[in-house]
């Protein structure tokens, strides 16, 4: 099966003069797996597809010289990965997590908030089953157990639940909704009204801290709009909040802190501070 | 043990015949196979070799030479600590450090040999090569034309800028 189709036609157009590119497209794929995808994307039109292609398919085909960043994490039996939609895609987060789990027999808990497509299809849930037992793959709010799933078990050490990832309050004392602050980051990236049909929204385990501050920043505006004032986040940083402090709404408080250890090792936070 | 089955004859794309220790072209995973297919007294035959010439076979040999007596590749290799690094054997390094053409060619030769120990040191030498660089040095190293307009490539940057480190 050509895993890469578009791939190929991609690099038939092209004629390329270089070398690189003119490998094969599967050993161009084993080349590249291991490469940043942000290095990889600006180089030319070729790249940005095959920077797709990986991000498409690297949980199916990955590089040898794939460095894993959670080897050495102790305890860590199970990852969450909450993924907003694309480019917030769960496979950057496998990117760096997938590979470094397996033969682990560690809990992959992916909570995909996309409403269409579904990240996984059924196939790919197979390829990625030996990996994990038991793999449990959430869409939306509502757990979708797929074959080959057998069992349920939510093990979430460093993100703890939803409710307490994210827990926003309305100025007006009103309990905003996951639902609440997805539309608005729907509808900031989509530039669209109609709601998507799942929704929710989880910061924790984005690739990286950062990401979740930049989706802050970009949305803070609708956030404001909503009468957010109140953001109790548990695995951010303050040094990224500060950033963005000056764009984020004034009615906006941050709360960060608890949280062991970063299981990128990035931050070591013990201590709730608050940003005012 | 039977002496005339140590050494075989390998020949190059450009007609080249290459005389090598059995244990040594056995490293390749595409050799040994037809070996094992072919009856005792074919072994003798040269086998050819139609894609990698002569150049690119002698150094993909003297690699097998040199990791002759490294352990075959398991499956658990293939899954697992194969692929978790970047780093390469100094030996490996200094090996790699050939002209483009000839890493890719090697890199060529590996995959179609099937030689996957060879093929990963390959492919992790290009991917240093890469790692650590702008995008501009990157393009100069693989002779990459950009052919992003600047407001695409702005576009890009803004669309990617969440997952750049900060």
């Amino acid at each position: 099966m050509d895993l890469f189709p578009h791939l190929h036609e991609e690099m038939e157009a092209d004629k390329s003069d270089s070398p690189l590119l003119n490998l094969p497209v599967e050993l161009l794929v084993l080349i590249l797996g291991s490469v940043q995808p942000k290095d990889l994307y600006p180089l030319s039109k070729t790249c940005r597809a095959i920077h797709e292609t990986l991000h498409n398919h690297e949980h199916l085909y990955y590089s040898p010289c794939r460095k894993p960043r959670l080897m050495n994490y102790p305890g860590l039996e199970s990852v969450k990965i909450s993924s907003v939609k694309s480019p917030f895609s769960v496979h950057h987060v496998l990117n760096n997590t997938l590979f470094t789990l397996a033969g682990r027999h560690s809990t992959l808990t992916i909570f995909s908030w996309a409403s269409s497509p579904p990240f996984f299809k059924d196939k790919e849930l197979q390829d990625l089953s030996p990996y994990f037992d038991p793999l449990e793959i959430y869409f939306g709010r509502i757990p979708v157990l797929r074959p080959p799933v057998t069992q349920i078990n939510i093990i979430m050490p460093w993100a703890n639940d939803l409710g307490r990832t994210l827990n926003v309050t309305a100025s007006n004392g009103r309990q905003v909704t996951l639902h609440d602050i997805w539309t608005a980051l729907y509808w900031h990236y989509n530039d669209r009204s109609d709601e998507p049909q799942h929704y929710g929204l989880s910061f924790a385990g984005l690739k990286h801290v950062s990401g979740a501050t930049f989706i802050f920043q970009k949305a803070w505006r609708r956030l404001d709009s909503m009468g957010v004032f109140n953001v109790n986040h548990y695995r951010q940083g303050t040094y990224h909040w500060r950033r963005y402090r000056d764009q984020l709404s004034p009615k906006m408080e941050v709360i960060c802190g608890d949280l062991k250890e970063d299981p990128w090792g990035r931050h070591e936070l013990s201590i709730a501070s608050i940003l005012s | 043990m039977a002496a005339p089955e140590s050494t075989i004859m390998l020949t190059s794309s450009d007609g080249t015949d290459i005389s090598v220790e059995r244990q040594v072209a056995e490293r390749s995973i595409l050799i040994k196979n037809l070996l094992a297919d072919l009856p005792g007294e074919a072994t003798t035959e040269a086998i050819p070799i139609p894609n990698v010439n002569e150049p690119v076979l002698r150094k993909v040999i003297e690699w097998c030479d040199h990791h002759k007596k490294d352990p075959p590749a398991s499956a658990e290799d293939d899954s697992d600590s194969r692929k978790k690094s970047t780093d390469i054997d100094e030996w490996d390094q200094k090996f790699m450090q050939v002209d483009q053409e000839m890493l890719f060619e090697i890199i060529l030769a590996a995959n179609y040999l099937d030689i996957k120990a060879l093929l990963d040191v390959g492919c992790k030498t290009v991917a240093n090569m890469i790692k650590g660089k702008s995008p501009d040095e990157i393009r100069k190293t693989f002779n990459i034309q950009n052919d992003f307009t600047p407001e695409e490539e702005d576009q890009i940057r803004r669309e990617n800028e969440w997952a750049e480190d900060r």
